[in-house]
């Protein structure tokens, strides 16, 4: 579920969708902006694989998990590399 | 009869005058011919002093009034009502006459100075026992008229008339009174022309009225006349109920601009419903959103991400738990403000809905001032339409009842003289029969002519004909015979002027032999009739002597006129 196999195509996996996630976090940003944000994203891409919620919850968890972003004031924030 | 006339120029040819023929008789020379003056002799002149003196008019114009003769007085002596009358008038007082009459014991004079108007009224009294006043009577002046014809006004171009321009009711009134009809028949005529002419002027005035229509028939205008009441009276009620907004302009930009506001509030709130469903859903989603897993995640990146150190499985429960939780927050948040807003914006355009729907209902009840000032001024031109034709539509039913009745009028008008004429018949005879016989003497080898009275449905028509036939002058010859019946007629009576005068002018153009015979005529008929002829003749134009032997030289005055040296006329100067 993380990376593509056989089971899980590569725009549906967690490491493909915490990636769009990151290339519009730009700056803090709320839940729903960040959902929104690829939502936008994936209709602009043609991308028809369906991402739900919880599983877009899920790509937000694995990038917690690997500290490559953390909540600060309710707001998701990147983690800087220092 | 005319005794003398005499004046107060010392060169005046005073003229004294007997019963019977009086021929007054002016020297012709050749030299006047060529120079003839309006006064040469004072023949027609000598009509103008008895007028003068009878009455007649003496306006600024008048010879009377100017030099040389306004500084001189004129008098006439003459028979008044059977008593002997001398009369003055001088041209520095025309408005005034002074008379003297006999005292009653014959001894002495009365004189006293009487305006002309009053001289008229003693005149018409004792001339013709005249004394009817007012509108269309017979007058004195008038009549006399027939008894001293004169040329400058036309006087001989037909019997009836006296003047060319006499007016119909005029002729009509007068000769009626000097033949012995019923006068009150003319004036009743001239009346009922009266009222033709007003009516003439009531048809004008439809005609020429704004409309500039011609007036219709009473029929079409009342038709037309109650259809153009109905529709003002519709429009007066509709004025009458009219309310007017003050602010009429204000409020209907209100209203427009309330339904703008109420319509953009209307698609806020659809696309407001849409997002709030939209909502819906995805709190929804986040309500479903499993939390079993995150432990899935950590057993896959066990396998997939075995060289990766993982933060603690229980700090990202805690960072899953925040993120559901913020978008739980932020849908509800949402959700709430959607709905707020919905309420919100309900509640507005209701409120907005309302107020319009206040507008409409007062744009509706009522308009702009302007809006009442035009019904107004429709309402005002309407009006006057009516008023119009209501007019008109009057003048039309007068003028249909008027025209009927005037005709009805003329008719019993008529029938009232053709039974008024018969019943005088014997009356008339004597007229009739002098005329004839007087005709007949001149042209005992003609058709007799003859004294017509007609009734016609314009009043009496009095026609005096001689036929033509080859002699000259026929025209004045039928002034001259209607003259003479008319003075015989009234010397019967015992009244009337007891003269008749007549210029030469009269015998122009008329056969010497005729001429001969008038001048006989007049005399046998003077001494006959006891009247008094006065016929001014030029020398050179009168015969030696009348057909019956007389020499005319005994019926001429010794005082004779003459055109030749500057004292040689009547006046005895020339001006």
């Amino acid at each position: 579920m993380i990376t593509p196999t056989k089971g899980v195509r590569p725009e549906r996996s967690l490491l493909y969708i915490g990636g769009q996630v990151l290339s519009d976090l730009d700056g803090p940003t709320t839940v729903s902006g960040a959902w929104e944000a690829l939502a936008r994203r994936r209709r602009l891409h043609g991308q028809e694989a369906t991402v739900t919620f919880d599983w877009f919850v899920l790509a937000l968890d694995l990038l917690r998990a690997l500290g490559t972003i953390r909540l600060q004031d309710g707001l998701i924030v990147k983690v800087g590399k220092s | 009869m005319i005794h003398e006339v005499t004046s107060s120029l010392p060169k005046f040819k005073g003229l004294r005058f007997t019963s019977g023929l009086n021929i007054v008789l002016a020297d012709r020379t050749d030299k006047s011919e060529e120079t003839d003056t309006r006064n040469g002799s004072g023949k027609s002149s000598l009509v103008e002093i008895l007028h003068y003196l009878l009455g007649g008019k003496a306006d600024p114009k008048s010879v009377f009034r100017m030099p040389p003769l306004d500084e001189h007085w004129f008098e006439m002596t003459f028979d008044l009502a059977g008593r002997r009358v001398r009369v003055r008038r001088d041209g520095a007082t025309p408005g005034k006459v002074t008379i003297a009459t006999p005292t009653d014991d014959g001894e002495g004079e009365d004189e006293e100075t009487i305006s002309n108007e009053q001289w008229k009224r003693r005149l018409a009294a004792g001339v013709f026992g005249l004394s009817q006043e007012g509108d269309w009577a017979p007058s004195f002046r008038s009549c006399i008229s027939y008894f001293l014809r004169r040329q400058s006004a036309g006087g001989f171009q037909t019997p009836t008339k006296h003047f060319s321009q006499q007016m119909t009711w005029d002729v009509q009134v007068n000769l009626s009174f000097l033949l012995g009809l019923d006068v009150e028949l003319p004036r009743a005529w001239q009346r009922l022309r009266e009222r033709e002419r007003q009516m003439d002027t009531l048809r004008k005035a439809s005609q020429d009225g704004a409309l500039g229509e011609i007036v219709g028939n009473s029929g079409e205008l009342a038709s037309e006349l109650a259809g153009a009441e109905d529709e003002l009276n519709t429009l007066a009620r509709s004025v009458a109920d009219f309310t007017v907004i003050p602010a009429y302009t204000t409020a209907e930009v209100e209203v427009t601009r309330l339904g703008q506001q109420i319509r953009a509030l209307n698609n806020q709130m659809i696309s407001d419903r849409e997002y709030l469903a939209q909502l819906d859903n995805s709190f929804d989603e986040v309500q479903g959103a499993r939390s079993t897993g995150l432990a899935e995640l950590y057993a896959a990146a066990e396998v997939q991400l075995p060289e990766v150190a993982l933060a603690a499985y229980d700090e990202v429960q805690a960072f899953h738990d925040s993120v559901i939780a913020n978008r739980r927050q932020y849908l509800a948040a949402e959700i709430r403000r959607i709905t707020n807003d919905l309420a919100t914006n309900t509640a507005e355009r209701d409120r907005l809905a309302e107020r319009r729907s206040d507008g409409l209902r007062l744009l509706a009840s009522g308009g702009a001032a302007e809006t009442l000032f035009e019904l107004q001024r429709d309402v005002a031109r309407r009006q006057v339409r009516v008023e119009q034709l209501r007019q008109r539509y009057e003048n039309a039913v007068a003028l249909e009842s008027q025209q009927g009745e005037l005709r009805l009028e003329r008719q019993k008008l008529a029938a009232a003289l053709t039974r008024d004429l018969a019943e005088r018949q014997q009356m008339l005879g004597p007229a009739f029969v002098t005329f004839e016989r007087l005709s007949q003497r001149l042209y005992a080898d003609q058709q007799h002519g003859r004294l017509i009275i007609n009734a016609t449905d314009n009043g009496p028509e009095i026609t005096a004909t001689i036929p033509r036939g080859r002699s000259k002058g026929i025209t004045n010859m039928q002034v001259y015979c209607f003259d003479v019946d008319l003075v015989t007629l009234w010397s019967r009576r015992g009244r009337g002027p007891g003269f008749l005068v007549h210029d030469s002018h009269l015998f122009d153009g008329v056969d010497e032999r005729q001429r001969a015979t008038a001048l006989q005529l007049g005399a046998e008929l003077a001494d006959a009739e006891g009247f008094q002829y006065i016929v001014t003749l030029n020398s050179d134009e009168t015969p030696a002597e009348l057909p019956n032997g007389r020499e005319v030289e005994d019926y001429v005055l010794p005082q004779r006129l003459t055109d030749h040296g500057d004292d040689g006329g009547l006046f005895g100067l020339r001006f």
